[in-house]
């Protein structure tokens, strides 16, 4: 009997990715909450039975996210708008669905309550011109990032740190909202310059590797003058100088250490009330692919573009990690958010970026003059293919309303 | 008194040259590990292809230019030379095609240096010194007046090949090092022939 079931169980497992996707039907698609987009905000996706990766034309990939990982946080363009077409990847395979949508207004307050329910009810205060939206509870989203959307939730349809965070971003000046919130960020060639910028100043090298190194040139030093007094046969004492860099060089040569073919250059900009951001550059000195497993305390990860019609984001898939493919001379910029960290000790000394005062103006922040570099680990995304060096670390402060 | 030192335990005359690779390597990657300055002309001194250029060309002329001929004492400047070298060229992106470049040109030179060095070593001395100062001079001069592909030249000699390998790392092949092993081969036979003849006479 136990056999039968284990059985049957089996069975079950490999066909119910095929009961899932049958052949030649077009991937089942639902939109968490509700036929809607909003220019300039993300939009969650869930594909019934998952997949690969997904995206709308002309943005970056989204990797599978949430509960059931069947749940896609997709980075929209002001095209979209209408019918979306996804493009859906699921096993080696590529198809499309097509989802028909409402475009919401881009300014304005959109609040979401429980289908059946009215506002009063749920207890929420409507703004004036608010669009009220009835969600249905089987469908909402799993993942923080999906309820971007919206402005406002009822309080028993959310979790608490979906609430947190649009209550965070409601309590900001929209301007300071893109900054603590990355995938709100509009196309901007700004970043990109910040971020080459902070590159070029940053340490080439990764600190342990200095360090590793740094050691065994005092090492091979001390050896030749204590060698220097002994009467070693010349291959002894050949052998007591290679061993100390042999071990360097394994070291340095192994784990992903050293920079290779992509070079990716994080920045950090705090900001008390905003939080934390981080920009991660990935350059490719030569053609190649990496990927990045973002902090534990970052959100969903968003692909920055140079402009409205920036087609090179569609080679990066995003979402709890980010994966690149570049070719040679080639980068790509992504971005988010970490949980504030601890205000490090010592004064800042290297200037800022020059450009850095000019993006954090567009964004209602103004930038300290002074920075450092270097910072905690824990804020780097974890690379395989290329390691994050950790770059500038600058602060900034809202810019005060003016009266 | 010093020279005599180094006849009876080779391995010593290399210890200075051992010293300064891991100085000079240890500095350049300390260099690399920092922010870059800000005035630009320095910052361009302390890029990572600078300093690979300048560490692969400063290792490559101890190599091939040992004050005794000592297989160990090679073999050792090699091994502590690597590391930093490995280091230097990750931080500007070289690929695996500059690596395997790199490691033939060293080994030849090494090699020609030892052999060189023990066979004919005013020969070498003065072949080492063509390549590094003679050979580049005329090189650029035929490349410049006389619009002559120089470039091989260049690349042959062990004070500008280094920098010519260096600054193309990132696309570099295996054959790039035809050039330097050309020039090994040719210094290699001189030594020999300048030895051979030595010995014809003193018959």
């Amino acid at each position: 009997m136990r056999t039968l079931r284990i059985l049957a169980l089996t069975l079950f497992a490999w066909a119910a990715p095929a009961l899932a996707a049958p052949d030649g039907e077009p991937p089942r698609v639902e939109l968490p909450l509700g036929p809607y987009v909003r220019p300039g905000r993300p939009l969650g996706v869930r594909v019934i039975g998952g997949a690969d990766r997904v995206r709308a034309p002309g943005t970056p990939w989204a990797l599978p996210q949430g509960e059931r990982g069947d749940e896609f946080i997709l980075q929209t363009t002001p095209a979209t708008v209408g019918v979306v077409t996804l493009e859906i990847e699921r096993g080696g395979r590529a198809e499309e669905a097509s989802v028909a949508v409402e475009t919401l207004a881009t300014d304005g307050v959109v609040v979401g309550i429980p289908a059946g329910a009215t506002p009063e009810s749920c207890g929420v205060v409507l703004p004036s011109g608010a669009r009220v939206l009835s969600l249905d509870r089987a469908l909402l989203p799993t993942v923080d990032e999906g309820w971007l959307l919206l402005d406002g939730v009822a309080e028993d349809l959310a979790p608490k740190s979906a609430r947190e965070m649009l209550t965070r971003l409601a309590a900001l000046p929209p301007a300071v909202r893109p900054f603590a919130e990355p995938l709100l960020l509009p196309p901007d060639p700004l970043p990109f310059v910040v971020a080459a910028e902070a590159a070029a100043r940053g340490p080439g090298l990764p600190g342990d590797v200095a360090a590793a190194l740094g050691i065994l040139a005092l090492t091979e030093i001390l050896l030749v003058g204590i060698l220097a007094l002994r009467r070693d046969r010349p291959w002894l004492r050949a052998a007591w100088i290679a061993a100390p860099a042999a071990a360097a060089l394994a070291f340095v040569a192994t784990g992903d250490r050293l920079p290779g073919a992509l070079r990716a250059d994080a920045i950090i900009v705090s900001s008390g009330s905003a939080g934390d951001l981080v920009l991660v550059r990935v350059e490719a000195r030569r053609a190649g692919r990496a990927s990045f497993d973002l902090p534990a305390s970052a959100g969903t990860a968003a692909v920055l573009r140079h402009s409205a019609d920036d087609a090179t984001v569609t080679s990066v898939s995003a979402g709890r990690r980010v994966e690149v493919d570049l070719p040679t001379g080639q980068s790509r910029l992504f971005a988010f958010t970490i949980a504030p960290g601890p205000t490090p000790t010592g004064e800042p000394d290297v200037p800022a970026p020059p450009s850095l005062e000019r993006w954090l103006a567009r964004l209602g922040l103004r930038a300290a003059p002074h920075g450092r570099y270097g910072f905690p680990p824990e804020a780097l995304p974890r690379g395989d293919g290329a390691r994050v060096v950790a770059g500038f670390r600058a602060s900034a402060e809202p810019v005060p309303p003016t009266k | 008194m010093t020279r005599d030192v180094g006849i009876e335990d080779p391995a010593r005359a290399g210890a200075a040259s051992i010293a300064l690779v891991a100085i000079l390597g240890g500095a350049a990657v300390w260099m690399l590990s920092r922010p870059a300055p800000e005035a630009p002309g320095m910052s361009r001194i302390v890029s990572p292809e600078i300093l690979l250029a300048i560490f692969d060309t400063v290792w490559l002329l101890l190599l091939a230019l040992p004050r005794e001929p000592s297989w160990p004492s090679a073999f050792a400047k090699l091994a502590v030379g690597a590391p930093f070298h490995v280091a230097l060229a990750a931080a500007f992106g070289a690929g695996p095609g500059f690596h395997a470049a790199w490691a033939m040109t060293a080994l030849a030179f090494a090699s020609v240096g030892v052999v060189g060095t023990a066979v004919a070593p005013r020969v070498h001395g003065l072949g080492v010194s063509l390549l590094a100062v003679a050979l580049p001079l005329a090189a650029y001069a035929v490349g410049d007046f006389g619009g002559a592909d120089a470039l091989p030249f260049l690349a042959a000699s062990p004070t500008v090949g280094p920098t010519i390998l260096a600054r193309t790392s990132r696309t570099a092949s295996a054959a790039d090092a035809v050039p330097a092993l050309v020039a090994a081969a040719v210094l290699l036979a001189s030594g020999l022939v300048a030895s051979r003849m030595t010995k014809d006479e003193a018959a």
